[in-house]
């Protein structure tokens, strides 16, 4: 019975439909027999280095496509844990009822660097006045989302997953984004992690469909042991006993089973931190020098997580709030710089993002307490810089006193989703779970398209072939077209069509099941604009 | 089936990974079979359960620790002994073999749920199913994978020379090792060695002399001819004209050795090979995988003095220094169904219809499908050669993966509540109480006091530490998600895989 079931080519999805039919499980969850199918398609082999044991699989067409699909964009995400208070960030330097609600710890005009007419950044972010000056920042008002919530833990869900305020999402909008650009990932993984996080706990960030795409690290020390020694988890470290004997094995296990390693270990040994970059001390300043680094080293990664938190200032905020945002701002211009200085700094966009901003008011301890809009940056080569968005109303609040927002954070992602990554409008509407428009902050123009569209025209080889019921094809548009996908037999005679319509330019998949017909050889041809191409299939049962 | 055939098999459909690692050598551990009379706490009420249970659950330990260590064993052997039969599946005599596949899949799914309610009861079931191996793949019908798992289950812990003489005639075994062909005019040997190197003595005796000959072996299956599965009832039969008659020569003594016959002349001529070997096998499942040879020999004299009763020499073996001793603590890598099993009831979630065909699934991808051992030497990674063989690089992450998808929701598996897990486990409106509680939960190891920080860090995701009574109080939501990541976390570290 098994054999035959084995014999069955694997479905290539980390999800099973419940019920679906015997002759498809046992095959549908096992990424370890992606990995050796795959293995032995590519001519790659399970073999053993040192006492551990490792699967390797060589490039694929899929990975080779891939390739040539990178952009070279990336996004940054700043988390500023805590709740950041907004309103000491971008200060409303003309408006009386600021300065009247918040008598003692309001930020006076003289201690900021003019935005606008009526609006100052924080003069402890004065580090951040050259990138101003030359377009590079971009600032957007008030951001957040209707009926705000107070949680510090909600609120990071609401932001990291894209969700409104009234539902719970569990994946994040990044990691649906890398869903989208990665939707083989499972059977067919790159050989870099496409998004890398350094601190904080937001692992949501990174989680989609598919969960493994990413890698994390607990701060900057935990990647500089791995930078140094190979190693994540220290095999040595362990009691000298039978426990400790196989506590090292399962850790140089689970050591080598971080697939990326080696394509992190060679972009950090490549990369290097420009020596007029002046990273501030902490973790932030760390871990953002690790990014630069890793970029500047040509690591292909899409997404980069890294956090800075103690923004949840209750209480004395004078005393912590400047060396927080001081830090931010030397640790913001030291990376641009050393981008800058590699010739990367237009492939990076960064952005900060906190929970919530704070109370408009100050309490009785010279603090704020949990709000909700707060103004978020954007930075980089390829930023429009400027203000965005209307200011808030400190007139006009909610219930409990706080900022209604005037920018959806929806649309800052959508911004980031179109204008940055060049994802069309439904594709974008689709990860954020409705229709956001973007905002105009980020420069695409006419000599800089989006790399994405690069794309080659491609039929790619079916995967599985051969099969006995199912298979994926898989096309690649260099331009929008009509296309008509078919299935053709040894005679010329089409037995199947697949799709018939415009599609947009870009990868589409699309599945062909061929339970109707008898075993033998056929082909998937594809006719767009761009021309015609054709792919064996075998049935085999 | 020959087992030499199996041996460049694979599970599955995937290659076996050949072992590199250096063979290993018994840990020097001085402590011995005297009872254990050390501490009895939290860490070693909770290793008694996770090497007799499919992981730990919060009921098991705080009944463990109202009892001294003996009471504790007592408890738990004597519930496995007395526990009843699950009910008996509709199709358990069906000959129609319509809709075979589906009965064994349910088979094999109704076991997962057992293992999580039968205690040890299961763990010896799959213990003599990997002891006593037969592949459903070989014998392929859903009544004789019923009859041969309710034979190990009714035999779990009574006298092994029963057991020994009962398994070869289960018709599973009968077809799976050859017995039905197994004729006078055309001998087969398969089921005679196996019985010998595998099932009973081994190929060599605990002085190192071969425990039998290749002439014992031929001899044999001539005594063992003649058996055959009657397939209208289901039943294994004897047919005197497919015997062979003759006078056979086992062990140096001539006789007309018949099925019986063989038996008692194993039974009475390699009492104390075939006592060595069963405690090895005690031994290397419930300890570590390589045997100690002191402990092994007592642990045969205790079943050679005491009819060979399974319970008497666990009990002995549960209760003493040695397997309390600190060293083995954490020092086995978890099987998959430890890690199936394990996790839904260190959480205590139910399973559904649908979880559990699912650890059908997942168990078959992480190498170990129930009901279907590579070969008849059953799995490599409860072998003592090979017991690492569970852990690769690919089923790391899809250990993880699984996990994950319990905690998270994905598919089959609907989200885990963690609340009530932290109401049961800990002081739920502390953090560092969850964390630390968590960790004693499920993890083996000592975790350090900086790594326990590290992650209650990730439950408070950078607020005050008093903050957490607010969110647990007002925000339940907020504070499973945050649990949810505590929880990933923790089962995502290396040591997550040890018990």
């Amino acid at each position: 019975m098994c054999d035959h079931d084995h014999a069955n080519p694997p479905i290539r999805s980390v999800a099973i439909e419940d019920g679906a039919s015997h002759d498809h499980d046992h095959l549908a969850w096992s990424r370890r027999d992606f990995l050796t199918h795959t293995a032995a398609a590519a001519g790659g082999t399970a073999f053993l280095l040192g006492s551990t044991p490792v699967y390797a699989s060589s490039s694929t067409t899929l990975l080779q496509a891939l390739a040539s699909m990178d952009t070279d964009r990336v996004l940054v995400l700043i988390q500023l844990g805590g709740g950041s208070d907004g309103l000491n960030v971008v200060v409303p330097v003309t408006n009386d009822r600021y300065y009247q609600v918040r008598p003692t710890i309001a930020i006076p005009e003289a201690e900021t660097f003019a935005l606008s007419d009526d609006y100052g950044l924080h003069g402890a972010m004065s580090s951040l006045s050259p990138m101003w000056g030359e377009g590079k920042l971009g600032v957007v008002h008030a951001v957040g989302y209707p009926d705000h919530n107070l949680s510090h833990f909600r609120s990071t869900d609401i932001w990291a997953s894209a969700s409104g305020a009234d539902e719970t999402i569990n994946s994040g909008w990044t990691g649906r984004y890398l869903d989208e650009e990665f939707p083989n990932y499972v059977s067919n993984p790159p050989e870099f992690p496409v998004a890398l996080r350094i601190g904080g706990a937001t692992g949501m960030l990174l989680r989609g469909g598919a969960t493994t795409m990413g890698m994390s690290f607990s701060d900057a020390g935990q990647f500089d042991q791995l930078a140094a020694t190979g190693e994540l988890y220290d095999e040595g470290d362990v009691p000298n006993n039978v426990f400790g004997e196989e506590l090292s094995f399962v850790r140089s296990v689970y050591n080598a089973s971080l697939r990326y390693v080696d394509a992190v270990i060679e972009a950090a040994d490549a990369g290097t931190n420009d020596p007029n970059a002046d990273y501030p001390g902490g973790s932030l300043g760390s871990s953002l020098a690790i990014v630069a680094r890793l970029i500047k080293g040509g690591l292909q990664s899409r997404l980069y997580v890294v956090y800075h938190g103690g923004f949840d200032t209750h209480a004395d905020q004078s005393n912590s709030q400047p060396g927080l945002l001081q830090t931010l701002a030397e640790a913001a211009t030291a990376f641009q710089t050393d981008l800058e200085a590699g010739g990367r700094d237009e492939d990076v966009l960064s952005m900060t993002f906190s929970e919530f901003g704070r109370r408009v008011e100050e309490n009785g301890s010279r603090g704020t307490d949990h709000g909700t809009a707060s103004p978020l940056f954007l930075f980089g080569g390829g930023v429009n810089g400027g203000l965005y968005g209307d200011g808030p109303d400190l007139d006009n609040l909610d219930n409990n006193g706080n900022l209604l927002h005037t920018t959806d954070f929806r649309s800052v992602y959508a911004t980031v989703l179109q204008e940055w990554f060049g994802l069309t409008p439904g594709v974008s509407d689709n990860i954020l779970g409705g229709n956001f428009n973007p905002m105009g902050l980020v420069m695409v123009s006419a000599e800089n398209p989006i790399p994405l569209i690069q794309a080659p025209f491609a039929l790619e080889p079916a995967f599985p072939n051969p099969f006995a019921y199912s298979t994926t094809l898989a096309f690649i548009l260099d331009r929008p077209s009509q296309v008509r996908l078919t299935i053709v037999d040894v005679r010329g005679r089409e037995v199947s069509h697949l799709v018939d319509g415009p599609r947009t330019t870009g990868r589409h998949t699309v599945r062909f099941d061929a339970y109707n017909l008898p075993s033998g050889t056929y082909f998937a041809r594809l006719e767009t604009a761009s021309g015609s191409k054709s792919q064996p299939i075998s049935v085999v049962r | 089936m020959d087992r030499r055939s199996f041996l460049t098999r694979t599970s599955g459909s995937k290659p076996l990974v050949a072992p590199a690692y250096p063979p290993i050598k018994a840990p020097s551990v001085s402590s011995g079979l005297e009872p254990y009379a050390g501490p009895w706490g939290e860490r070693q009420a909770a290793h008694l359960i996770r090497r007799t249970h499919f992981g730990l659950t919060r009921a098991d330990l705080i009944s463990a620790l109202t009892q001294t260590t003996g009471q504790a064993v007592n408890s738990i052997v004597d519930a496995a002994i007395a526990r009843p039969l699950p009910d008996t599946p509709p199709w358990y005599n069906q000959t129609d073999n319509g809709q075979n596949t589906d009965w064994m899949y349910e088979w094999q799914e109704s076991w997962y749920n057992e293992m999580r309610l039968g205690g040890l009861r299961e763990r010896m079931t799959l213990m003599w199913h990997d002891h006593l191996a037969t592949e459903i793949n070989v014998y392929y019908h859903a009544a004789f994978a019923y009859q041969y798992i309710t034979f190990l289950r009714q035999h779990a812990f009574g006298d092994f020379r029963t057991t020994l003489r009962g398994i070869g005639l289960v018709p599973a075994m009968l077809i799976y090792l050859s017995g039905n062909v197994n004729t006078g005019s055309s001998p087969n040997e398969n089921y005679a060695r196996e019985v010998m190197e595998l099932f009973s003595l081994g190929i060599l005796g605990p002085d190192g002399t071969p425990n039998y000959t290749q002439q014992d072996i031929a001899e044999a299956a001539r005594a063992l001819s003649g058996w055959v599965v009657n397939m209208n009832n289901l039943q294994s039969e004897f047919v005197s004209s497919r015997h062979d008659s003759g006078s056979k020569t086992i062990f140096g003594l001539t006789a007309n050795f018949d099925y019986n016959g063989f038996i008692d002349v194993l039974i009475a001529q390699r009492s104390s090979q075939m006592a060595s070997h069963v405690a090895t096998k005690l031994y290397s499942w419930f300890v570590h995988p390589a045997p100690n040879a002191t402990i092994v020999a007592g642990l045969a004299t205790t079943l050679k003095n005491n009819n060979f009763n399974i319970g008497t020499a666990l009990r002995q073996l549960f209760k003493s220094a040695h397997f309390f001793d600190d060293a083995f603590i954490g020092a086995r890598i978890k099987s998959p169904a430890e890690i199936l099993v394990g996790f839904f009831r260190e959480t205590s979630h139910a399973s559904t219809d649908n979880t559990l065909a699912r650890f059908r699934e997942i168990g078959f991808s992480l190498g170990q499908d129930i009901l279907n051992p590579p070969n008849v030497a059953g799995w490599p990674g409860y072998s003592p050669d090979q017991y690492r063989a569970w852990l690769t690089t690919g089923t790391v992450p899809e250990r993880q993966g699984y996990v994950d998808a319990v905690i998270f929701g994905d598919g089959a598996f609907d989200e885990l509540d963690p609340i009530p897990l932290a109401e049961t486990l800990s002081d739920p409106t502390s953090a560092p109480a969850i964390v630390d509680d968590f960790a004693k939960h499920f993890l083996v190891a000592e975790i350090s006091p900086e790594m326990l920080d590290y992650m209650t860090g990730i439950l408070l995701d950078g607020v005050p530490v008093w903050e957490w009574y607010n969110i647990y109080t007002h925000d339940q939501e907020a504070a499973r998600n945050r649990l949810r990541g505590l929880l990933s976390f923790m089962t995502n570290l290396p040591e997550y895989q040890l018990t």
